[in-house]
């Protein structure tokens, strides 16, 4: 989906008519909003980062299970990863800091999220990257 | 009044299928925070589409683009645009690179939008049709600590840190919508970093099309052939995005690799 940037209208897809600008207010700038998706990683980001400032306060473990459920809601049916697929693609390390692996990001195997140092438990946010494999594939063989 | 407009959007819709069949590829400008990825997306669109637009604001501060923005309708034509070229940059440096970057090199040649059908053999492939992404700055790590000393408050330097973070994710999603990538890299700064080089294994192995740019040119601390040696098997083309030197052959190499 794609925003345009000055009047706010949604368009589920480019297409040559908006080449030249919105047709609503003929602006040319857009932003890329994937469905539900975009409300999913700042939701996520959220919501962790708020159990994170609580985690400071309640005892670690009862921090981590209470984070648990919302998050795996978020994540619309999201496994939690085995045990030994826990390479979180995002971990808070306290308010404010932040850690990316990007190579877990960019391979597409979902956002994988984990609470503090302990790693008492990861999210695994499946298919957020996974569409269009193969139609970019496709393309790019010569 | 009615009728004009009416006649020139018919106009210019037969000058977009007379000469626009192809459709846009979408390029994305990559890169890690404050590489000037911003500055380059708004030369950009000031050379090809308005001078008076920016897709943003570039600032000192890292992290200052936090969502991926994108601007359609560029056309890039060589041939064309050679005037704006000169233009526009005023402050470059007119000699060609004498450090060509590989075999296959767009700037081998000399200054290719002198000569755009030197390499291709047919009319309009001198062109490009492209909307431009500017994304927020792929880091590993982002910490509001590095804020304060910017004079952020430290409420302020947490809520960027954590839209920093929704940027990089919102940038790497803008990839399965991408035809092409600009990597723009700080050339002041040392090449091998986990965020350049994870980006451009993964572009490699999506088959995404790269091209490096090596910014900032115009500092004297700048080592453009640092990051040549680093990626070697890339089109890597010094710039400055600021002052404008060398952009009419990273242009060439935009449509060399992109078309
Ligand atoms: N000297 C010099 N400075 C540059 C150049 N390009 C950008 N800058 C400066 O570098 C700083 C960062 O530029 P931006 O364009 O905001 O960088 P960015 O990559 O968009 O940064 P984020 O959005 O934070 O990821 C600004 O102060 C720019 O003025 C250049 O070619 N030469
Ligand atoms: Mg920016």
């Amino acid at each position: 989906m794609h925003k345009c940037l000055r009047c706010g209208k949604d368009f589920e897809k480019m297409n040559e008519g908006m080449f030249g600008g919105c047709p609503e207010c003929g602006s040319k700038l857009f932003l890329y909003v994937r469905e539900g998706e975009e409300e999913h990683a700042t939701e996520l980001v959220r919501r962790l980062e708020k159990k994170t400032e609580t985690a400071g306060k309640l005892p670690l473990e009862g921090a981590a299970l209470e984070g648990v459920e919302p998050l795996e809601e978020a994540g619309g049916g999201g496994e939690l990863s085995s045990e030994g697929d826990k390479i979180e693609s995002l971990k808070i390390v306290s308010p404010g800091v932040y850690e990316l692996n990007l190579d877990t990001l960019l391979g597409r195997r979902g956002i994988i999220m984990r609470l503090k140092e302990d790693g008492s438990y990861a999210i695994h946010l499946p298919s957020l990257f996974e569409k269009k494999e193969k139609a970019r594939r496709n393309r790019h063989t010569p | 009044m009615v009728r004009r407009r009416r006649t020139s959007g018919i106009l210019a819709w037969l000058l977009e299928a007379l000469f626009f069949k192809k459709r846009s590829v979408k390029i994305g400008i990559y890169g890690p925070p404050n590489a000037g990825k911003t500055t380059l997306t708004n030369r950009i669109i000031h050379t090809f589409a308005d001078e008076e637009e920016d897709v943003g604001t570039a600032s000192e501060i890292p992290h200052e683009t936090r969502r991926a923005v994108r601007r359609g309708g560029i056309l890039i034509d060589l041939k064309q645009n050679l005037k704006q070229f000169q233009r526009t940059n005023f402050n470059s440096n007119p000699q060609p690179l004498s450090d060509p970057t590989r075999n296959g090199d767009p700037t081998r040649n000399g200054d290719p939008s002198t000569n755009p059908s030197t390499k291709s053999g047919r009319k309009g492939r001198a062109k490009l049709k492209l909307d431009v992404v500017d994304t927020p700055g792929l880091a590993t790590k982002i910490d509001f600590h590095d804020f304060l000393a910017y004079g952020l408050r430290e409420e302020e330097a947490k809520q960027r840190a954590k839209e920093a973070t929704e940027g990089v994710i919102e940038a790497i999603k803008w990839l399965d919508d991408i035809d092409g990538v600009i990597l723009l890299m700080d050339a002041t700064q040392d090449p091998y970093t986990q965020t350049n080089v994870v980006i451009i294994g993964n572009m490699e192995a999506r088959g995404i099309p790269v091209v490096i740019a090596a910014n900032k040119i115009d500092l004297s601390s700048a080592a453009p052939q640092k990051i040549k040696k680093a990626f070697p098997q890339h089109f890597v083309i010094p710039i400055s995005a600021l002052t404008g030197e060398n952009m009419p052959e990273f242009y060439a190499a935009m449509v060399r690799r992109f078309r």
